[in-house]
């Protein structure tokens, strides 16, 4: 899929706002949509062939790993990812949002002023300016958030940068009533999610 | 450290940086692999004279069990440390609770009594074999600027006198610990342990004038049901001082006692932080409510964030916050496994 086009749904970054889930990609609309850019330029005409493939939303692989895999479909299969879709995304979006609602310089201020354990990221410097930061300095980052701006944000916003969700997707074992916890937490961002809006964020 | 880079890099300083710097800055690959050439026929030679001298009965997992009961009073000699590197290529996490039942069984007879490393169902615990401190209660009260210490002493004695029958301790000998090492069970499976968390029971001294002492979690008896409750029927304390009478064998601790501030909800957390909120335990006249605890009541370590309200008093430091704050969150989101404890199911 190119880049601007969502891997597990239809949608792309055009559609970024829309208030509906889009349907999920499916393996057998993926495999229409090669053989049709197959049909209309053959793939060894590169130049012609990107063309095509740009108005189709692919990236130019016509010969998929999984076709084989009988009852497979990449949007079940391409689960979220921990280091990707839960610490880049706090650190891309909540951390921001945090930094702009309670302010640089207090976060900044109050992060340096948090004792932690033996053993735990010492933010001496705050987190608005901290340089080559790892998945490992996001996480630290969702140990101290929540604490460091209670207060100085509304409550609403609070409980939408909550990382109650991405805690319990991490859990190494499920049981049915901690997947319904998962999907509460998760539901509880988006009845939140408004608050960030209206922060001007 | 599952996306560190930390391996890597430390690596490449062994492999490349500490070979490049022991030649001549001269033609670097060809002396960096004579060098690690070199090394590799000595530590060749290391191992065959090893397991000469040990008659092939080389046990790793003693040697490996030895090295985490030593703690970091034991040096390995030469031979032993290249062997156990190249065995254990990475760092192991020591279990006090396997050591604390093998210490019981009495497989170390020379080990110092009382053992340094004991465990309850939940928790296992290990101090160092030296104490960090010597002193008299009174002494102790003013290093650690603690005027009801005396008292305290005297209320824990007289609770748990049955226990003692009638031994009165020894005022003027307290062995004082600056920290101490906890470690728990992994929430959802019993038989993994928790990397040892060090818990810090520091008194003011001159380059930090406000000491430094960690949280813990506490249970009101020697034995409860954490973890399964979470935080019900225990509370929150601040670990003062570590101590220990010498002809006991019972190890003490002096906490300062916070309390759950109530919320309409029962669970008494607050809706939009999702975290308890704590103040400390104050008598009328505003001081402190301390208390002395057998060491064994301790649960779990946990970590506090002073509530900064609107806006964070711009005198503070990052030594004064924490003494100079009324009120904390209990910091559920501070490890994973403690976040699993805390939020109620």
């Amino acid at each position: 899929m190119s880049p601007k086009a969502s891997p597990v749904t239809t949608t792309t970054s055009k559609n970024f706002g829309n208030p509906y889930q889009h349907p999920p990609c499916m393996a057998m609309t993926m495999l229409t949509a090669i053989h049709t850019a197959c049909s209309k330029s053959s793939p060894t005409d590169y130049k012609n062939f990107l063309k095509v493939i740009k108005s189709l939303q692919l990236n130019g692989i016509i010969k998929l790993f999984w076709k084989t895999w009988p009852l497979s479909d990449p949007s079940q299969f391409f689960t979220p990812e921990v280091l990707h879709h839960f610490h880049c995304m706090f650190w891309h979006h909540n951390v921001k949002w945090c930094i702009e609602v309670a302010g640089a310089t207090e976060l900044y201020f109050r992060f340096s002023i948090l004792q932690t354990l033996v053993g735990y990221h010492v933010f001496n410097e705050g987190i608005s300016k901290l340089k080559q930061v790892t998945g490992h300095d996001h996480r630290s980052v969702q140990h101290y958030i929540i604490g460091a701006v209670a207060g100085s944000v509304p409550c609403k916003f609070l409980t939408a940068v909550c990382v109650n969700f991405h805690y319990l997707a991490q859990a190494p074992s499920f049981t049915t009533q901690s997947i319904e916890r998962v999907a509460s937490a998760l539901n509880e961002f988006h009845d939140h999610k408004e608050a960030v809006v209206q922060q001007g964020v | 450290m599952q996306w560190s880079a930390d391996v890597t890099e430390h690596t490449h300083v062994e492999e490349i940086k500490v070979p490049a710097h022991a030649g001549n800055n001269q033609n670097y690959y060809s002396q960096i692999v004579r060098h690690l050439d070199q090394l590799d026929k000595c530590f060749r030679f290391d191992l065959v004279t090893y397991v000469k001298e040990y008659g092939g009965q080389v046990d790793v997992e003693n040697e490996d069990f030895s090295d985490g009961e030593e703690g970091e009073e034991h040096e390995l000699d030469a031979g032993t440390l290249h062997l156990s590197e190249y065995l254990t290529p990475t760092c192991q996490v020591p279990n006090y609770f396997s050591s604390s039942s093998s210490l019981l069984l009495g497989e170390k007879p020379t080990a110092l009594k009382p053992y340094r490393t004991f465990a309850t169902s939940t928790t296992s615990f290990h101090l160092a074999t030296k104490p960090s401190l010597w002193s008299s209660v009174d002494e102790a009260a003013i290093t650690y600027q603690l005027p009801d210490l005396n008292n305290t002493i005297a209320t824990f004695f007289a609770n748990e006198g049955t226990h003692f029958q009638g031994q009165q301790p020894c005022i003027d000998k307290l062995q004082i610990w600056h920290k101490m090492c906890v470690q728990l069970m992994s929430y959802h499976n019993a038989e993994i342990v928790q990397p040892p968390q060090t818990l810090h029971a520091i008194p003011s001294l001159t380059m930090n004038p406000y000491g430094q002492y960690d949280s813990v979690i506490i249970s009101p008896n020697h034995e409860s049901d954490w973890p399964k409750n979470g935080i019900t029927g225990h509370s929150v304390a601040q670990l003062h001082m570590i101590f220990h009478f010498p002809h006991l064998d019972l190890f003490l601790a002096y906490v300062h006692h916070f309390n759950i501030v109530p919320h309409s909800d029962p669970t008494n957390i607050d809706p939009a932080t999702g975290m308890h909120m704590l103040k400390w335990a104050a008598r009328g006249n505003g001081q402190c409510v301390g208390e002395i605890i057998p060491l064994i009541h301790v649960r779990s370590p946990a970590h506090i964030i002073p509530n900064f309200g609107r806006g964070a008093h711009s005198r503070l430091t990052k030594l004064s916050s924490y003494e100079l704050s009324n009120e904390f969150w209990l910091n559920k989101y501070w490890l994973k496994e403690f976040y699993y404890v805390l939020s109620p199911s």
